[in-house]
């Protein structure tokens, strides 16, 4: 149990300093934003909290000091430059390997903590980011054999929770107790909150002025024993009454929910008490707690605010969401498909039985399946923005590494995606982006001998086109060198000599396996993942890839994708005894195979290539049919495909190819007809490329 | 309107001057109670203040009570010193440690 919440941390954890890395870039763009710094704030100190509660002591200390380096930004103490930032990242990535790693961490860990922290130190004028003695430290002089030896120890063990309630006697005064500076004592023990209860101080014509009337509520989180807080107390035991009780990690048993009244208590605004006895009551707290005075209504909506920050930053244990790991959405989601599989079967079978009743029947369970299939494919669909914004460091580091200036900019972040084809992009995404830091965008000498700005930008769009969206990386760099194209088409034989292609071909040979025009291997981009595995990657989802050049302004990798490569209209065929689907969005219409001759067909008066379905995949004859031509268009190709039968229309769940099959030209997915039959999904790209070829033989690019 | 009255008007401040502490606990409270009688409205400085301790937070937070019961007014204003306003703070009274005594008040728990 412990482990699995320990898990949902991590998890969380991660996903918040994501997030942190994202503001901390805002934050270099934008130095001044205090809204940004306390969102900086809010998450870390939601790390901090939360890795205390979870054992990961290292984490929570580490936070702590990072905490009051951000603190003193906010203060205005100090200029938020690069050098900054540059540490926060580094803060931030030394986190994530300390969450991955158990406590306590390795040396290596501890010794980078120690030198982020020193150089946060020479960052702030006269030193002093850290107003409070940091933790880190005292630790570190204890493992350098200093002082502090039993209680530094102590602190590299769990902090443990606690709540005290300390009620001195009446008569305590008395006794020469200085309460106060009890207390005082206590709080030296680690983290203390106090909350006094005055409700027992009389007026002024009753009081006893000697009289103690005070008593208090302590939270107290520290790595020390019962004992050693009883010890504090010593003195005064036969004159008071003192309860401790180690708390239950309450977000241990709430699978981490802040509840109103925590905050509310741990902001002070309300006392435990009131709590008690407001949480008795039937209205919502918030309201009890005001109407009652126990807090005022800012305090309880500054408190609401803080909650509401917490559940989404939670992205779930709220009211209104829940966090499923995504295993559980993909065995959904592929339920749903074999769900709508069995359905297509079953209104096959009850057409043949030609039960009108039946028929109807089975048509109503027909839309509720697909609805159902499309409700379970919207749950894994992920804005591409949150998968864009991972670029932002990517695109610094570069620039650092590269010596250039380059911007990011994202446009359209907000269109959703599958959440299995986000996590494909990536690969291409990365290298597209690399290529364009690293061979698109020029340094800014060059950029300022050639007239442009000395920064460089990098544009990450996603936009709606038709079915597809189409993902774009730009840069506004030197463009695709079509020469040096044309010299390495040359050079491998590609292109025959003194034959010329056209720009539209010379961009297709740039995807072509093991063709790249820059020989210089860096460490960045050149190392085998050429835009062929771009290329291949993209149509592995049923993409397509194209580029776009303006030389001397900029390139850019296009990428189109299926906005649901999952369901598709298509059109059923059969060739050789084998099912295939055609996008129903590409069929012209369809006519009879005698129209067909010399690979070509009428068509509108005119003639257009004409291919074999059974010629391309090599099939033999077969089945029955008495052969069509379904006619195709690709932009403005339009071709023939000579079939045995049409099927007819249907809307099909695809699911791409397996590993194997990954790389087999001309299919893009694979739709399950039922009985174990699979029916394959022509790549309508690929035939229309096979079209333009056949019909201008004189041009060999396949 | 008569003298007497205006005067009832005026605020009264009433400075405390050193320790606010046990052996003054009395002494303070004698103060309070005839500082409360004359004024409408009394004003606490805790400039003065050099040390507090809990029985002098509780004749403040006491002498509060009685004025709000007889419908008066009591505020604390001046600039708590620091070893005051540490103190106010040790027993979770204050969160933080607002120097200026009027800001301690809008703090001041429960008060």
């Amino acid at each position: 149990m412990q482990d699995k919440f320990k898990a949902a941390f991590k998890e969380e954890a991660i996903g918040l300093l994501d997030r942190l890395e994202k503001y901390f870039l805002q934050l270099e763009e934008r130095p001044g934003d205090r809204e940004v710094l306390d969102e900086c704030m809010r998450v870390v100190h939601t790390i901090k909290g939360s890795a205390a509660m979870f054992g990961y002591g290292t984490v929570s200390r580490f936070s702590h000091d990072v905490e009051s380096v951000i603190q003193r930004c906010r203060g205005g103490g100090i200029f938020i430059n690069s050098s900054l930032i540059d540490l926060g990242l580094r803060t931030g990535d030394l986190l994530k390997k300390l969450l991955a790693s158990e406590e306590p961490p390795p040396q290596e860990f501890t010794a980078e903590a120690r030198d982020i922290l020193r150089r946060y130190q020479t960052l702030f004028p006269g030193g002093g980011a850290f107003p409070e003695a940091s933790v880190f430290q005292v630790e570190e002089k204890a493992s350098q054999g200093g002082e502090g030896g039993p209680r530094a120890a102590s602190a590299a063990q769990k902090s443990t929770n606690y709540h005290i309630y300390f009620k001195p006697a009446r008569d305590i005064f008395r006794s020469g107790t200085r309460v106060l500076k009890l207390l005082d004592e206590l709080s030296e023990l680690g983290n203390a909150v106090f909350y006094p209860h005055v409700d027992d101080i009389p007026a002024l014509d009753v009081i006893q002025p000697e009289d103690c009337y005070c008593s208090w509520d302590v939270l107290l989180s520290c790595s020390c024993a019962e004992s050693d807080i009883r010890e504090v107390f010593a003195f005064v035991l036969d004159r008071a009454e003192l309860r401790i009780e180690a708390l239950p990690d309450t977000a241990l048993e709430r699978g981490g929910t802040r509840r109103l009244g925590d905050i509310l208590l741990e902001r002070g605004a309300v006392s435990p008490e009131d709590l008690r006895r407001a949480l008795g009551e039937q209205k919502k707290l918030g309201e009890v707690l005001v109407d009652r005075n126990y807090a005022s209504e800012k305090e309880v909506e500054s408190a609401l605010a803080e909650q509401e920050f917490l559940n989404r930053t939670r992205s779930a244990p709220g009211l209104d969401s829940v966090r499923v790991p995504a295993e559980k959405l993909d065995s959904l989601v592929d339920l749903a498909a074999e769900f709508e599989a069995l359905q297509s079967r079953f209104s096959l079978a009850l057409r043949s039985a030609g039960d009108p009743r039946l028929e109807s029947l089975s048509e109503e369970s027909e839309k509720l399946v697909s609805q159902f299939r499309d409700e379970a494919l919207s749950i894994r669909m992920l804005p591409i923005g949150e998968a864009f914004e991972a670029y932002r460091r990517l695109v610094r580091d570069l620039s650092l590494e590269l010596g250039k200036e380059i911007d990011l900019r994202i446009e359209g972040g907000e269109i959703e995606l599958d959440k299995s084809i986000v996590e494909r992009l990536s690969g291409p995404l990365t290298h597209a982006v690399r290529n364009a830091a690293d061979h698109g965008i020029e340094t800014p000498a060059e950029r300022e001998k050639a007239g442009k700005a000395r920064r460089g930008l990098i544009v990450l769009s996603a936009s709606l086109s038709g079915p597809d969206v189409l993902v774009s990386v730009h840069d506004d760099g030197r463009g695709l060198d079509l020469d040096a194209v044309r010299r390495r088409a040359l050079e491998l034989g590609i292109m025959p000599k003194g034959q010329s292609f056209s720009d539209a071909e010379l961009y297709s040979l740039v995807f072509r396996p093991g063709f790249s025009t820059n020989h210089r291997v860096t460490a960045l981009s050149g190392r085998g993942y050429g835009l062929d595995a771009v290329r291949r990657e993209i149509e592995a989802i049923g993409g397509q890839t194209g580029l776009e050049s303006r030389p001397g302004e900029g390139l850019s990798v296009i990428m189109r994708i299926p906005l649901s490569f999952s369901v598709i209209q298509g059109l059923l065929v059969r060739a050789g005894g084998e099912c295939f689907i055609l996008p129903f969005d590409h069929v012209e219409g369809r006519l009879e195979s005698q129209k067909a001759r010399g690979g070509e067909f009428e068509y509108h008066g005119g003639r257009a290539a004409c291919l074999d379905l059974k010629q391309i995949f090599e099939l033999g004859e077969g089945g029955p049919g008495i052969g069509e031509i379904v006619a195709l268009k690709r932009g403005d190709c339009v071709f023939g495909l000579t079939v045995d039968e049409i099927i007819g229309e249907k809307r099909l769940l695809v699911r791409p190819l397996g590993r194997v099959f990954r790389d087999a030209e001309g299919i893009s997915g694979a739709a399950d007809m039922g009985a174990g039959s699979l029916a394959l999904l022509l790549d309508i790209n690929h035939l229309a490329d096979l079209a333009q070829n056949t019909h201008k033989p004189s041009k060999g690019i396949y | 309107m008569s003298e007497e009255k205006l005067n009832q008007r005026a605020p009264i401040t009433l400075a405390p001057q050193g320790k606010l502490t046990i052996e003054k606990a009395s002494q303070f409270r004698e103060e309070l109670v005839s500082a409360l009688a004359e004024a409408s409205t009394l004003l606490i400085d805790l400039s003065d203040v050099e040390e507090i301790d809990l029985s002098g937070v509780q004749l403040i937070y006491s002498a509060r009570r009685s004025a709000i019961a007889k419908g008066k007014e009591l505020h604390l204003v001046g600039l708590a010193q620091p070893a005051v306003a540490k103190r106010l703070a040790a027993g979770g009274f204050l969160r933080g440690l607002p120097r200026q005594a009027s800001e301690a008040e809008t703090g001041l728990a429960d008060f």
